[in-house]
């Protein structure tokens, strides 16, 4: 059974309509790549997934369930993490008191707290200090950090390398590879896309809101035309 | 000459420090009132005009608890002053989740009009319902006895016992409330929850149940100020009407959201009213305001604002 799929899911923001009939499947450990243009409405699928966006149609089933129609927090209960594009760190709370609150609102079993420092030594440094002084690196790891401690059934993460610089990008990278490694589920989108698919094993791209292709990340490579029609990073198209 | 100056100064001295102590108890009723007030705030977004009601309520339950007023059907209780302080927040607290969860929770997406309007609803039924169930009388009862007496400080200069307490619990539950804020799990998912509500609920918090508790306990803060003020105060149903609008000066001077802001400014207030009347009679309360139009020019997010929590 996969961890997650959606069938003919259709989401909108207010009276705009963003997805329109998507379809998308993440099977148990396995990383999965959600590439396309800015607007292309990765962002949304991954909202529509968290339950963020109330006006969703179609179907989405978590390990079989139906969760369309439950709460942003009774999805997450569930084993759904989100870290979102915009890192999200609560601001007035130290490094430590983020992870704690991720530790207690855990609904199994959460991750132990010295472990995240071992696995982010530059949040051991840190601990004390407030969300709102970290580096926009530092709040990256923090929220990758602070979704971990939760042990999500599925992983998903939003542009994490966006805005950062290239030497924490490979940080990041090092340290998403270990997370890997480690049997997580995961749907991650990126504009970065080179990122994405040295982590991922498959790859859907989509395109205003529609699937445009999928396959297997080795599939993908043997196709730069696919690149260059729906991911190019020029296009006067891009919002 | 000389010796009669130097007694009018001794005078007014005393005067000037009994007014201080006066204004001093009347400060930490009005803290109680504007944390509460704060509290809800600072973590729902939600600027609660029937605050004052949700004080008043308080009032009344340490009046039915003391034996001072009768409920139709329940009777009058009498059962001491102290029971009533707990009874006093219980019923506030109650009538808040009443009003959050039925009510409130439908508004907070929006503007903050809709959120002032539907809580100065409960403001005019509420008092109304306070009228007709105890009449629109005003009630005076004294201190318990353990707290009747006075303490001397100076002298020449002595405190009622009973407003010392006062004074001491404004202390406590700013104290109760940081310790709560600061050292707990609960405090630090409130205070999570209200820097970023939208993250909170991703990493799997009941948001709205979360939001019943604190506002369950600013209630309840303000019925126990509320039923604190009874022995100091004459109370009548418009008792709810008169302290919201010192909470809201409050809130602006010190910053709404902010606990020490509260603290601060409620001091502020109850010392400039208490004081200024000696000055001219009349002009105590006119201070406050001047303070707060000040405070709006000058610092409009409050000496306190945007600082904590």
């Amino acid at each position: 059974m996969s961890v997650l799929e959606l069938g003919d899911v259709n989401g909108y923001y207010g009276n705009s309509h963003i997805l329109f009939d998507l379809d998308l499947e993440v099977e148990q450990n396995e990383v999965v790549a959600l590439l396309g243009r800015n607007g292309a409405g990765k962002t949304t699928t991954l909202r529509t997934i968290t339950g963020t966006i109330p006006s969703r149609e179609g179907t989405i089933e978590f390990r079989g369930d139906d969760i369309s129609g439950d709460s942003v927090d009774a999805i997450s209960n569930r084993g759904v993490k989100l870290v979102p594009e915009e890192r999200r760190v609560f601001p007035t709370l130290t490094v430590t008191e983020n992870m704690k609150v991720a530790r207690d609102m855990t609904a199994g079993d959460a991750r132990d707290i010295e472990e995240m420092y071992d696995v982010f030594p530059v949040l051991d440094e840190l601990r004390e200090n407030r969300g709102r002084n970290l580096s926009g690196g530092e709040q990256q790891m923090l929220s990758v950090a602070r979704a971990l401690i939760q042990d999500p059934d599925l992983l998903l993460l939003d542009e994490p390398t966006e805005g950062l610089a290239p030497v924490i990008v490979d940080d990041l990278y090092d340290v998403l590879s270990d997370v890997v490694d480690r049997d997580v589920t995961v749907l991650i989108t990126e504009q970065n896309v080179d990122f994405a698919l040295d982590l991922a094993e498959r790859a859907y791209i989509i395109d205003k809101g529609s699937n445009a292709w999928e396959g297997t990340v080795d599939q993908l490579h043997e196709r730069e035309d696919l690149l260059d029609e729906y991911l190019s990073v020029g296009s006067v198209e891009a919002d | 000459m000389v010796s009669q100056g130097l007694v009018l100064a001794q005078v007014s001295l005393d005067l000037f420090l009994a007014q201080l102590v006066t204004g001093l108890a009347i400060g930490a009723g009005l803290f109680l009132i504007a944390v509460g007030l704060s509290l809800i705030f600072g973590v729902l977004d939600v600027l609660n005009f029937a605050h004052g009601v949700l004080f008043m309520i308080g009032a009344y339950a340490a009046l039915w608890s003391v034996g001072a007023v009768s409920v139709p059907v329940f009777g009058t209780l009498g059962i001491g002053f102290w029971p009533g302080l707990l009874i006093g927040a219980v019923a506030a607290g109650l009538m808040g989740v009443f009003i959050e969860a039925v009510f409130i929770r439908r508004v907070y997406d929006r503007e903050p009009l809709d959120q002032l309007l539907l809580t100065f609803a409960f403001v005019l039924m509420l008092t109304d319902v306070v009228r007709t169930t105890f009449g629109s009388g005003s009630n005076v009862v004294s201190p318990p006895g353990l707290l009747s007496g006075d303490i001397q400080l100076l002298t020449g200069l002595s405190i009622p016992s009973y407003r010392a307490f006062v004074i001491l619990m404004s202390f406590v539950v700013l104290g109760a409330i940081f310790l709560v804020l600061r050292t707990t799990n609960i405090g630090r998912l409130v205070r999570a929850t209200s820097s970023d509500r939208d993250m909170a609920a991703l990493m799997g918090v009941n948001v709205p149940r979360l939001y019943t508790l604190v506002f369950f306990v600013g209630a309840a803060l303000a019925g126990l100020g509320g039923a604190l003020i009874v022995p100091i105060q004459s109370v009548t149903p418009a008792l709810g009407n008169q302290v919201i609008i010192n909470a809201f000066v409050i809130a602006v001077i010190g910053g709404l959201g902010s606990f020490t802001g509260a603290f601060v400014g409620a001091y502020l207030v109850g010392v400039s009213v208490a004081v200024g009347s000696l000055i001219v009679a009349g002009a105590g309360q006119l201070i406050p305001f001047v303070a707060m139009i000040v405070v709006l020019l000058v610092k409009p997010e409050g000496l306190f604002g945007g600082a904590e929590a």
